[in-house]
């Protein structure tokens, strides 16, 4: 009796006085704060350095650590010094393999999600099956498609019947960056497809179908605009992702022929961490992260514009 | 609150104008980077360590059939010393390369580390490395045991940074049954032989018998057969397009375009060991591979054969090297050299490593003499090992240039002579900035 009296009371007196509980900024902030340490330790700290260091000559190991403004972007822009030219043709990689392979990897999973979203027996095994090679982590994966796909010794040339220097040629070796990147990644992006079908109406289905809408339709009227946000989020993040991609050119093409498919994030971790040049690496992440950026912005002006903001 | 709120912000915005003002002064009289700054070298100290114990922590890049041979003189030394501590870490050698600087800026690298001879103006120019002249000459060690060639490449601007504990040149490997059923029994030793025991072996039922990948190592041992070299002596002038350099590469090319070799080749091991072809390039690490994974091939090593004009071999070396984090007190600095002198003096386990020993004392044992690199430790090869020269950052350089050119030409396709004018080109920019850096 006196629990709920006191219960009725605090209750009573929250919503007598709204100004103290309710509107406060305090208490979001206070719910916040925990995470934004996180946030500015990993997060903020490390971008505010990057930018700081893009803004010196910073060579590692040598005391001295300069300012010098806004010279480590301009060389690069200028395009004529070496580190400027790994960098683009570095830019250039990553530019190919992201438009070679975020198409698939938006397209691929949303069909794979389909045929998951059915019903059919043994459908969670299949789900798992296709999830299971991204718990892999990349050097295996790496190592993995680097042995499948040799030349000479791998079982794809064998079983195919072929003699394509898969590893160390071009175009082949982006085929096998992309082929294998599908394979490694192609379950995350569907559990994501997967979620969201199975949040779509599913009675906006049978009314379509009692209209006669057929399964085309049923798909360009229901499915897309239904997961047109979940949509929004697997474009941008697989862009992203795609731009980001290091580990698969370095192990699987080992960045051959040349150096033709090492990508920008490949060249930005040799010029700062085996070159040791701290600035112009810096420098050359802003100019990537921004780019980035700009693609992201691209996306979510292109999905407003398809009038995906409806919710 | 408002009005006693604007001045502040006002006044931080000076602040920070003023900040920025000043940073750019900073930086109009202060364009050094402070390169030259360099280690205090390390003090010679009198005999062996003893006292309080000291716990050393030791890196090397042997992760391969190496760092057995490599823990077991580490064993030895601890056993022997129970005032010391050495704890041993293996990493991948590009690994050990990225961690060093700062793992040792932060006092929490190696104290001692094995690093390649190439490697150590990378080092020793960004003040990782101290000087040894001072503890050489308290040990008494004068070069007089050592290759002369690895012991003199071991100076960056006049200071000696490391001690050579071995020294490994590229090699030929042959199947003895293939080669002998062929009638032509290795080694090669010339370019006629090379020729003939390549037709032999193709007529009698081997069509590639010998798999070229695009191994820097093989081009740098033709590169010095046809009279060339990568670098002038000073570390200033790219010369890797040269004529010599252009011969060297065409002639790997010409392997595979004549069908000695297949095209894209990254793993020539495998093939050599399952029969597939009976000759290979490589360097000594291939020894105690072949013995742990082929232990059925019958197999010989020999030095590279002279393709080109003249005799030449890629050389390397691995060297002991003291970090500025060994010289943190007297104790830890006395008994990092400790470490050093008795492992270099008692480095006869490192022969099952598959390289040869730097010292001409621990080579004179029976137990090197009957190992199978003994075949390579002859006064031929030291006489004409071609040693990387010491410039800062040569790794860097070498990947994008005549590594590159070396991958381009091989895997694809690229012709010899333009992949290797685009790398003299780049490594000429790279050179200068590197001078420049450093002053």
């Amino acid at each position: 009796m006196t629990a709920v009296s006191s219960t009725e009371l605090s209750r009573s007196r929250r919503d007598s006085n709204p100004r103290l509980r309710r509107s406060s900024p305090w208490t979001s902030l206070a719910f916040l704060a925990p995470f934004l340490v996180i946030f500015t330790v990993f997060v903020i700290v490390p971008v505010a350095s990057a930018v700081w260091a893009s803004l010196h000559r910073w060579s590692l190991g040598l005391p001295g650590t300069p300012w010098v403004g806004a010279a480590n972007y301009a060389e690069l822009f200028a395009g004529s010094t070496v580190t400027s030219v790994e960098f683009w043709k570095g830019m250039r990689a990553t530019g190919i393999f992201t438009a070679l392979s975020a198409p698939l990897l938006i397209a691929l999973p949303l069909g794979l999600a389909m045929l998951l979203h059915r019903r059919f027996p043994g459908r969670t095994f299949f789900r798992a099956l296709y999830f299971a090679p991204y718990v892999l982590g990349v050097a295996v994966t790496g190592l993995l498609w680097r042995y499948l796909l040799d030349r000479q010794l791998g079982p794809v040339n064998q079983i195919l019947g072929l003699d394509v220097a898969w590893t160390t040629t071009l175009p082949a070796g982006w085929v096998s960056l992309v082929v294998a990147t599908l394979w490694w990644t192609i379950g995350f992006n569907s559990v994501i497809y997967l979620a969201a079908l199975q949040d779509v109406p599913k009675e906006l289905y049978e009314a379509a179908k009692v209209d006669g809408a057929g399964p085309l339709r049923r798909f360009t009227a229901i499915t897309l605009p239904g997961i047109t946000r979940v949509l929004q989020f697997v474009v941008a993040i697989t862009i992203i992702a795609s731009a980001n991609m290091y580990g698969q050119s370095a192990l699987i093409t080992q960045e051959q022929p040349g150096s033709d498919t090492r990508t920008a994030i490949g060249y930005i971790a040799e010029t700062g961490i085996q070159g040791f040049d701290i600035g112009a690496s810096s420098a050359m992440s802003m100019i990537l992260a921004v780019t980035l950026m700009l693609l992201s912005g691209i996306v979510v002006l292109g999905f407003r514009k398809l009038g995906g903001d409806d919710r | 609150m408002s009005a006693r709120r604007r001045p502040v912000a006002a006044a931080s915005r000076r602040t920070f104008l003023g900040l920025l003002g000043s940073s750019a002064l900073l930086a109009a009289c202060a364009p050094s980077i402070g390169a030259g700054a360099a280690q205090e070298p390390a003090r010679y100290r009198e005999g062996e360590y003893t006292g309080p114990r000291q716990r050393l922590q030791f890196w090397n890049p042997f992760t391969g059939g190496d760092g057995p041979a490599m823990a077991a003189m580490v064993d030895a030394f601890n056993a022997a010393h129970p005032d010391i501590e050495v704890v041993m870490t293996s990493l991948v050698a590009d690994d050990m390369y990225t961690k060093v600087m700062p793992a040792v800026g932060a006092g929490v690298g190696p104290d001692i580390a094995i690093m390649h001879l190439d490697q150590l103006a990378t080092f020793a120019a960004r003040n990782t490395l101290v000087p040894l002249d001072d503890v050489v000459e308290g040990l008494g060690v004068d070069g007089e045991d050592f290759v002369p060639a690895a012991w003199d490449n071991g100076v960056y601007r006049g200071a000696r940074y490391g001690i050579p504990l071995d020294l490994f040149t590229m090699a030929q490997y042959w199947s003895t049954d293939a080669l002998a059923s062929a009638g032509t029994p290795g080694p090669v030793l010339d370019a006629d032989g090379y020729t003939d025991t390549v037709a032999a072996l193709q007529s009698n039922g081997l069509a590639q018998p010998f798999w070229v990948p695009p191994s820097w190592q093989l081009f740098v041992t033709l590169l010095a057969q046809f009279g060339g070299r990568l670098y002038n002596p000073e570390g200033t002038v790219a010369e890797m397009g040269s004529e010599a350099g252009v011969q060297a590469l065409a002639w790997m090319v010409e392997q595979i375009d004549r069908g000695v070799s297949p095209g894209g080749v990254t793993d020539p091991r495998t093939p050599f060991k399952n029969g597939t072809a009976a000759l290979l390039a490589d360097l000594p690490a291939a020894i105690p591979d072949l013995q742990l994974t082929a232990p059925d091939l019958a197999w010989g090593v020999a030095p590279f054969p002279q393709i080109g004009p003249q005799p030449g071999v890629f050389a390397n070396s691995h060297n002991f090297v003291l970090t500025g984090q060994s010289q943190r007190d007297a104790d830890a600095a006395h008994a990092s050299q400790t470490f050093v002198d008795w492992v270099s003096r008692n480095s006869a386990p490192w022969i099952a490593g598959g390289n040869t020993p730097a010292r001409a004392s621990v080579r004179e044992t029976e137990e090197f003499r009957s190992s199978p690199q003994a075949a390579l430790a002859t006064e031929g090869v030291f006489e004409v090992a071609a040693f990387l020269p010491q410039i800062p950052g040569s790794r860097e350089i070498a990947s994008n240039s005549f590594q590159r050119a070396v991958g381009e030409a091989v895997l694809g396709g690229v012709d010899p002579a333009a992949a290797l004018a685009f790398a003299q080109q780049t490594a000429q920019a790279e050179l200068d900035d590197v001078n420049e850096l450093l002053g």
